[in-house]
């Protein structure tokens, strides 16, 4: 399923967690690089060139906050945050400055695997540029060819703001896309501090595409962090 | 005549004069010893407001003497008496004793130089009029002695008056305050308002017991002697007057504040006049004051150290209660944990595969649920410790509580969750995470109160600017005097069907529902279930969205 040339750097200081990491990430086909320090970590994505990161937010020489921000300044390579309860902010302040996605710690090995497969299918369509033309996703069928919605084979209609919104979840499907980047791509630059934009336009789409708008089965929110498009 | 003498009765007939100690021309040397020219001026300025009375008396002589010869009653002098009496009369009701005196004075010599014959000028041998003279000061005693007294109850009610409302104006202040540093602000605004100067009240630091200033309204200069003036008062328990105390240079009146144990403070006055000129009115009101302030503080003080003390024991509670189910509730997972992969470690070759995965799952769960305990025992603690920074923003509750049900997925799988909120649901501006929390806690108790397949239903309504938000599940009722207990940390209810907490989950609720400023509550549904009512109030308005013109096809 997976090429298993597909190479992992973990940073993460806690060794009981890289050894589960590194195992059920091998049983699954995936090679490992580890290390404990953010600074090395640094190092090692710069000469390993490794195909994702996961990264862990609480490391004792650095924040994980900057070494995800400093691997952006030169690099697109997906990053997964590992964080623990009560480092929220840092999380958000993460996501904001390029990571591509979070596990909240304790997490089983399909949340992460799923996470990965997302993160790496988005890295490789934007190298190569390639773009589907239909989404799929339950009765959700979306034609960006032709800029259809349609639920159960029937069309909705949406405006071009609810449009571009889902567009903009479809283009990151499964994966996590943060408040700011909503805004700011579906609104403009201008409107990064006006989240209660995304509340009516969101609920708005949840009433068209949802059977119930209050237990959604594809918009979903991540409170204080952003939305997902669930595909499963 | 001799100004001297009449200017002493003057003196003595102004009440506010006359107590203001120490009197006007001794005053005079302290003040300008102060340095204060305005005082000085202020002393000319009475001075000539008096001379000026005794002119007036000079001018309605003459003006009794002029209508006499005008309507020429040399031959009625009773008519031409009556003038003057008229003018002595006048002057004792309006202006006083002393002119009084001076009036009647005047007007017998007048009368007797101009009226009484044979010719105009004195006829000192004329005893006759020895009688209107008398008469004449009689009146002017009487009258003015009556109309003085008069004047003075009127004064006397209306300051009784002005006193009994500044001091009701203070004490409903007082009473409306429990915090130390607001009864401090409210005392000083009151004493600078009413005394008309600058005030500060100094406490002692609770480390050297050194007294300091806790507030002042304006910016109160405390030099070296002013703070001596102020230990002295405190120690002294004795108003400390710079008019007659003190020869330190302090420009300060220092008060103490006398509580019902001991002297919790002093207030200290700075006038911008110099000496403060008090009459006993105000210097009943001064100490009244005092008194009121000093119990107030004194009961902020007690009240500030209940408070502490209430916390601090809330604190140990929950320590011990921590200990308690550290000891107890998470040991009960990790046993089943450490049991289960201790027998997989030892035995997994000779298991059957059914075993070996009953025994993962067992671990998995129990895991999770370790999970849980851990997650409210660390949020109750930040909640309480106050850790957690609230970030409010514009939410829409449809939303947290699909992310809540969302994330409770695996829980609610055995029951149906049914969700009804009206179209026109407002933003609320709240903390997302916290109120995903709450949503979570609730569902979660709901779930565990709640036979498999039961029914779960959330409702919201608006009104009067509050939000009621309803989660109501099927299931035993709450006992009585139950219904506030739920929200006790480590309170547990008797019927729970699967895995018990740690007994915080609905006090976490609670703890994040407060942060709001909204209520929680349980109640029992007639025989059918439970439910708990989350009100929040609806403060401000959410920003407004712009709303689209063109559908997607139009753009197309």
């Amino acid at each position: 399923m997976t090429e298993p040339s597909t190479r992992v750097l973990i940073i993460e200081d806690e060794p009981e967690i890289r050894r589960f990491l590194r195992v059920s990430l091998s049983e699954h086909g995936y090679s490992t690089l580890e290390t404990g320090e953010g600074g090395e970590g640094l190092t090692m994505a710069a000469a390993e060139r490794p195909d994702l990161v996961i990264l862990d937010l609480g490391l004792p020489d650095m924040d994980g906050m900057d070494v995800a921000k400093r691997i952006r300044e030169w690099s697109k390579v997906p990053i997964i945050i590992l964080s623990a309860r009560g480092q929220e902010t840092d999380k958000v302040t993460a996501l904001d400055s390029g990571a591509d996605d979070y596990l909240t710690k304790p997490f089983g090995v399909q949340e992460l695997l799923a996470r990965m497969r997302v993160a790496l299918r988005k890295y490789t369509q934007v190298a190569e540029g390639e773009k589907e033309p239909i989404f799929i996703a339950g009765k959700l069928r979306v034609d960006m060819a032709k800029r259809l919605v349609f639920v159960n084979d029937e069309e909705i209609h949406l405006t071009p703001i609810e449009y571009k919104l889902l567009h903009e979840l479809i283009k990151n499907a499964g994966g996590l896309v943060t408040q700011q980047t909503l805004l700011r791509n579906v609104w403009g630059p201008g409107y990064a501090k006006e989240g209660h934009y995304l509340r009516v336009y969101m609920g708005n789409l949840r009433r068209k595409l949802e059977e119930d708008p209050a237990q959604p089965q594809y918009l979903i929110t991540e409170p204080g962090v952003g939305y997902r498009l669930r595909m499963s | 005549m001799n100004k001297q003498p009449s200017l002493r009765v003057i003196d003595r007939r102004s009440r506010v004069d006359h107590l203001s100690s120490p009197p006007i021309f001794g005053s005079e040397e302290s003040k300008l010893f102060h340095g204060n020219d305005s005082a000085v001026t202020k002393v000319r300025w009475k001075l000539k407001v008096k001379l000026a009375a005794y002119g007036l008396t000079i001018v309605l002589v003459a003006l009794a003497t002029l209508l006499g010869f005008l309507f020429d009653w040399r031959d009625a002098r009773a008519n031409v008496i009556m003038l003057y009496m008229l003018g002595v009369v006048y002057t004792a009701t309006s202006m006083g004793r002393g002119p009084a005196i001076f009036t009647s004075i005047l007007s017998v010599l007048a009368f007797d130089y101009f009226f009484v014959s044979p010719a105009i000028g004195f006829y000192p041998a004329d005893v006759k009029y020895f009688f209107s003279l008398s008469v004449m000061l009689s009146v002017a005693i009487l009258v003015s002695e009556l109309a003085t007294r008069a004047r003075e109850r009127a004064k006397l009610a209306q300051e009784r008056v002005q006193t009994t409302e500044a001091q009701y104006s203070l004490s409903r202040d007082l009473s409306s305050t429990k915090a130390v540093d607001e009864l401090l602000s409210v005392a000083v605004r009151h004493f600078s308002e009413v005394f008309h100067c600058k005030a500060a009240i100094l406490l002692p630091r609770e480390a050297d017991g050194k007294l300091f200033p806790a507030v002042t309204n304006q910016p109160f200069e405390l030099s070296e002697a002013e703070l001596s003036s102020a230990r002295d008062a405190y120690m002294t328990k004795h108003l400390v007057d710079p008019a007659n105390d003190t020869d330190n240079g302090a420009f300060g009146l220092y008060l103490p504040l006398i509580g019902s144990q001991k002297t919790v403070g002093v207030v200290g006055l700075i006038s911008s006049e110099g000496a403060f000129d008090f009459d006993q009115p105000h210097r009943n009101l001064l100490f009244a004051f005092a008194n009121q302030i000093a119990v107030a503080l004194e009961r902020a003080v007690l009240w500030k150290t209940t408070e502490e003390a209430n916390i601090r024991a809330d604190r140990e509670r929950l320590r011990s209660a921590l200990l308690s189910s550290v000891s107890h509730d998470l040991r009960t997972p990790l046993s089943s944990i450490t049991g289960a992969a201790s027998s997989l470690i030892e035995s997994v070759d000779v298991m059957s595969s059914d075993t070996v995965k009953e025994l993962l799952h067992s671990i998995y769960d129990e895991a999770d649920r370790l999970n849980r305990l851990v997650g409210n025992l660390l949020d109750m603690t930040r909640l309480q410790a106050g850790i957690i920074t609230v970030k409010k923003d514009w939410n829409s509750l449809e939303e947290i509580v699909g992310a809540a049900i969302t994330r409770l997925r695996g829980r609610l799988r055995d029951h149906k969750v049914v969700v009804k909120f009206p179209d026109d649901l407002p933003l609320i501006d709240v903390d997302p995470t916290l109120i995903e929390q709450l949503f979570i806690n609730l569902l979660d108790n709901a779930a565990k109160y709640s036979k498999a397949g039961n029914e779960i239903r959330i409702s919201a309504q608006v009104s009067n600017r509050v939000l009621t938000v309803e989660v109501f599940n099927t299931g035993s009722e709450l006992l009585s005097g139950e219904e506030a207990k739920v929200f006790e940390k480590f309170y547990r209810g008797r019927h729970t069907l699967t895995g018990g907490g740690v007994g915080l989950g609905l006090a976490i609720c609670q703890a994040i529902v407060q942060t709001h400023g909204g209520k929680i509550l349980a109640e029992n549904m007639s025989g059918e279930g439970v439910s708990f009512f989350v009100t929040l109030p609806l403060e401000g308005e959410a920003p407004k969205v712009i709303p689209e013109e063109e559908s997607v096809e139009a753009s197309k």
